[in-house]
C-alpha cells in the first residue's frame, strides 16, 4: 500500500498560556524563541497510524510538509519521520507559498501528491495545533476528487479498500472506503507515535530531503500561497482571564469541603 | 458567477428536533441577515424533517429549504456536500452559509467550502458583517485557545463558517412567525455515496450526555488512576449530584475515561451551570471545551494551578480528602 502523510511543525503545543503574545503588524503569534517546533500531534498520529499499515500490509509511506517555519528545523522534523519509519520524505518550499490560508496549503499539497504520484492512501491530521483550521484534509480531497472521511482513530486495510473507524457524537461509525482515498486522524492511544529507534536516527541524519519548488509543482501561482487564500487574518489578540477565584480554606480539608458545599447553596448554584 | 444573496444555514436535527447547535445558528443567521438586509434560509436533510421545519420558523429562517430523499438516511459527508452543492448553486445562491462546529460540520464544512471554491473560517465564537464591503467577519480561537484571531473572507462567491456550541445567542422563538417551507429534491443519487457505513457502535455513558447536563464534574491526569475515577468522580461526585462525567485530553490518553467523554478543543463543549473541575491543570485545551461553563469549582493539589485563574471557587488539596466530605454535606443539602 502507498501511503502519503502530510505534516506540518507547530510551535511545542503544551507551552504554557503566559508565553504567548501576538505582534498585530506582522499578523503573527509570538512566542520565547526557546519553544521549540515539533510535528504537529494529530499529524504524528497519522503518520504513526500509516507505519502501522505499513507494518501489516507492507508498502510505502511518504510525508510532505510545506514549510511554513524557517526550512532547516522542518527538515529536522522530516527526517523525525524517516527515522520513525518513513520511506521518503519531502519539503515544499518557495516564497510562492508563503502567506496561505487553508485553502492555498490545500492546493500545493495536493499538487505535491499529484506528482508523487502513486498513491492509495493519504493520512492528514485532523487539524493543525497553531491555526486550529482544520480543513486541509478535506480540501485535498476536494481537489484531487477523492472520497474523504474524518475523525479516524483506527484504519483496517481491506480489498481494494480501507476501513476506518470514525468518532461520531457519542460512539463511533466503521465506514468502508474504496482507494485512493483521504482520511483525517484523530488522537487515540493506538496512535501513540512511536519512539524513533537509534538506527532509524541515524540512517535519517544522512539522508538528503528533496525540495520541492511552487515551479516543481506546476503550481498556478494565483492559487498557491497569500494570492491564492480566500481569508484575510485582520487581527490577533490574547484572551481575557475572567474571575477571581475565592479560595475556600479552614483548618481542614473535611471542614473546607463542607464549606464549600454550603457556599454553592448560599449562592443558589445549587 | 451569480448575484449571492441572502444566509444558509445547515441545520441538525437531533431525536426529532432542531438540535441546539442549530437554534445557534438560527439565531445568528438571523442577526447576519438583518445586518445585510437579506433572508436567512434553513437546510434540513432529513427523513423526518417536516415537523421541524416550522420550528426553525419560529426560530428565525425566512424560508426552509427540506430535502427528504437524501441516499443515506444518516448523515454521509459525499453524498451530503453533492446535495448542498446543487442547492447553493441551482436553487439559491446564498451570500453566507453556517454549519455547526460539530462532527458532521466539520466534515461537511470543508468538502462544501472547496467544493464551492469558497473562503472559510471554522470554529467562530463571533460574526459580524463589515459594514463597508458585507463581508463577513470572523472570530474564532487559534493556537488551542492561547489567542482569538478575526478573519475577514474576500469577496467571489459565497463564504462559509462553521459555529462553536455556546458561543451565539439563539434567537427568542416566536410561534406567529411566518415562513416559507420549500421541499426540494436531492438531485443525488446513490452513486454519490461514498463512504459505506458497516457499523455504528454507540456507546453507553453512565448519568446525563455532559453536552446538556447542568453539572458536569470533569477529571485531569490528577486522578491517579481508573478505579479512583470510578469512585470520586464517576460513582462518587456525579452520582451524587446527577451531574455528567468529563475529562481532559491527558484523562482520555491516561486510559481514566473514553474519548466520548473528553472536553475540549478536541472533545465536547460543555455549558453546565456548575462545573467541578478535579486534579485538571486547566490547560487552555480544555478551558476551550467549558468556557461556556457559568460556575466553575476547582479542586487541585497545585495552588498555582492555571485552573484556579477560571474558577469562582477553590479548594487546594488532595482530591481523595475533599471529595468524601464534600459528598456527605451535598447529600444533606440536596435531601432539604
Amino acid at each position: 500500500m502507498n501511503i502519503i502523510a502530510c505534516v506540518k511543525q507547530v510551535p511545542y503545543p503544551d507551552t504554557p498560556a503566559s508565553a504567548y503574545g501576538v505582534d498585530n503588524v506582522g499578523k503573527r503569534i509570538t512566542l520565547p524563541e526557546d519553544v521549540p517546533l515539533v510535528i504537529s500531534p494529530f499529524d504524528e498520529n497519522a503518520v504513526e497510524a500509516g507505519l502501522q499499515l505499513k507494518d501489516q500490509v507492507g508498502g510505502r509511506l511518504t510525508t510532505i510538509s510545506l514549510a511554513t517555519r524557517p526550512a532547516d528545523s522542518v527538515i529536522r522534523d522530516l527526517k523525525q519521520t524517516l527515522a520513525m519509519g518513513a520511506d521518503e520524505a519531502i519539503l515544499l518550499d518557495d516564497p510562492a507559498f508563503a502567506g496561505g490560508d487553508s485553502w492555498s496549503t490545500a492546493h500545493s499539497l495536493a499538487m505535491a501528491i499529484r506528482k508523487v504520484g502513486e498513491y492509495d492512501l493519504i493520512l492528514c491530521g485532523l487539524q493543525a495545533a497553531d491555526w486550529d483550521a482544520g480543513q486541509v484534509g478535506l480540501g485535498i480531497a476536494e481537489i484531487l476528487g477523492l472520497p474523504a472521511a474524518t475523525f479516524v482513530t483506527r484504519i483496517e486495510p481491506g480489498d481494494g479498500c480501507v476501513r476506518a473507524r470514525c468518532i461520531i457524537e457519542n460512539g463511533y461509525d466503521l465506514l468502508e472506503l474504496p482507494v485512493p482515498c483521504v482520511l483525517t486522524v484523530a488522537s487515540d492511544e493506538a496512535l501513540t507515535p512511536r519512539i524513533a529507534p537509534l538506527p532509524g536516527i541515524i540512517k535519517a541524519k544522512k539522508r538528503k530531503i528533496p525540495v520541492w519548488s511552487a515551479s516543481d509543482l506546476e503550481a498556478d501561482t494565483a492559487v498557491v500561497g497569500a494570492s491564492g487564500a480566500k481569508t484575510v487574518l485582520q487581527e490577533l489578540a490574547l484572551p481575557e482571564f475572567e474571575g477571581v477565584c475565592e479560595f475556600i480554606t479552614a483548618e481542614g480539608l473535611d471542614q473546607a469541603a463542607v464549606m464549600l458545599a454550603d457556599r454553592l447553596r448560599s449562592e443558589k448554584i445549587l | 458567477m451569480a448575484d449571492h444573496k441572502g444566509v444558509f444555514i445547515y441545520g441538525e436535527i437531533s431525536e426529532g428536533k432542531l438540535a441546539p447547535v442549530t437554534l445557534e445558528l438560527l439565531g445568528i443567521g438571523r442577526r447576519l441577515a438583518d445586518a445585510r438586509g437579506e433572508e436567512c434560509a434553513a437546510v434540513l436533510i432529513d427523513r423526518k424533517a417536516d415537523d421541524c421545519a416550522r420550528e426553525a420558523i419560529a426560530c428565525g429562517a425566512d424560508r426552509v429549504y427540506v430535502v427528504q430523499d437524501a441516499p443515506t438516511e444518516f448523515f454521509e459527508g459525499a453524498s451530503f456536500t453533492a446535495i448542498l452543492e446543487r442547492l447553493c448553486t441551482e436553487t439559491a445562491a446564498p451570500a453566507i452559509l453556517l454549519l455547526g462546529q460539530t462532527i458532521t460540520g466539520r466534515d461537511l464544512a470543508p468538502r462544501l467550502a472547496f467544493r464551492l471554491k469558497a473562503g472559510l473560517v471554522m470554529d467562530c465564537v463571533g460574526l459580524a458583517i463589515d459594514p463597508e464591503t458585507r463581508n463577513l467577519i470572523a472570530k474564532k480561537p487559534v493556537s488551542g485557545g492561547n489567542a482569538l484571531a478575526t478573519y475577514a473572507l474576500k469577496d467571489g462567491g459565497p463564504q462559509l463558517a462553521t459555529i462553536r456550541r455556546r458561543a451565539m445567542e439563539p434567537f427568542k422563538g416566536d410561534e406567529r412567525r411566518q415562513g416559507e417551507i420549500v421541499n426540494v429534491p436531492a438531485g443525488v443519487d446513490a452513486s454519490e455515496v461514498k463512504a459505506k457505513r458497516i457499523e455504528r457502535v454507540l456507546e453507553e455513558s453512565e448519568g446525563p450526555s455532559i453536552e446538556n447536563a447542568e453539572i458536569v464534574v470533569g477529571g485531569g491526569r490528577g486522578i491517579d488512576s481508573t478505579e479512583e475515577f470510578e469512585e470520586y468522580i464517576t460513582k462518587g461526585l456525579a452520582r451524587t449530584l446527577g451531574a455528567g462525567v468529563g475529562g481532559t485530553r491527558g484523562a482520555v490518553d491516561a486510559g481514566l475515561i473514553s474519548e466520548q467523554s473528553q472536553v475540549g478543543l478536541t472533545g465536547k463543549i460543555i455549558g453546565p451551570n456548575l462545573y467541578f473541575a478535579v486534579a485538571l491543570s486547566g490547560a487552555i485545551q480544555h478551558m476551550a471545551g467549558c468556557s461556556g461553563a457559568r460556575n466553575i469549582v476547582a479542586i487541585n493539589l497545585d495552588e498555582n494551578a492555571q485552573i484556579f485563574k477560571f474558577a469562582r471557587f477553590g479548594i487546594v488539596g488532595d482530591y481523595r480528602q475533599v471529595i468524601p466530605p464534600l459528598i456527605e454535606r451535598l447529600t444533606e443539602l440536596l435531601s432539604t
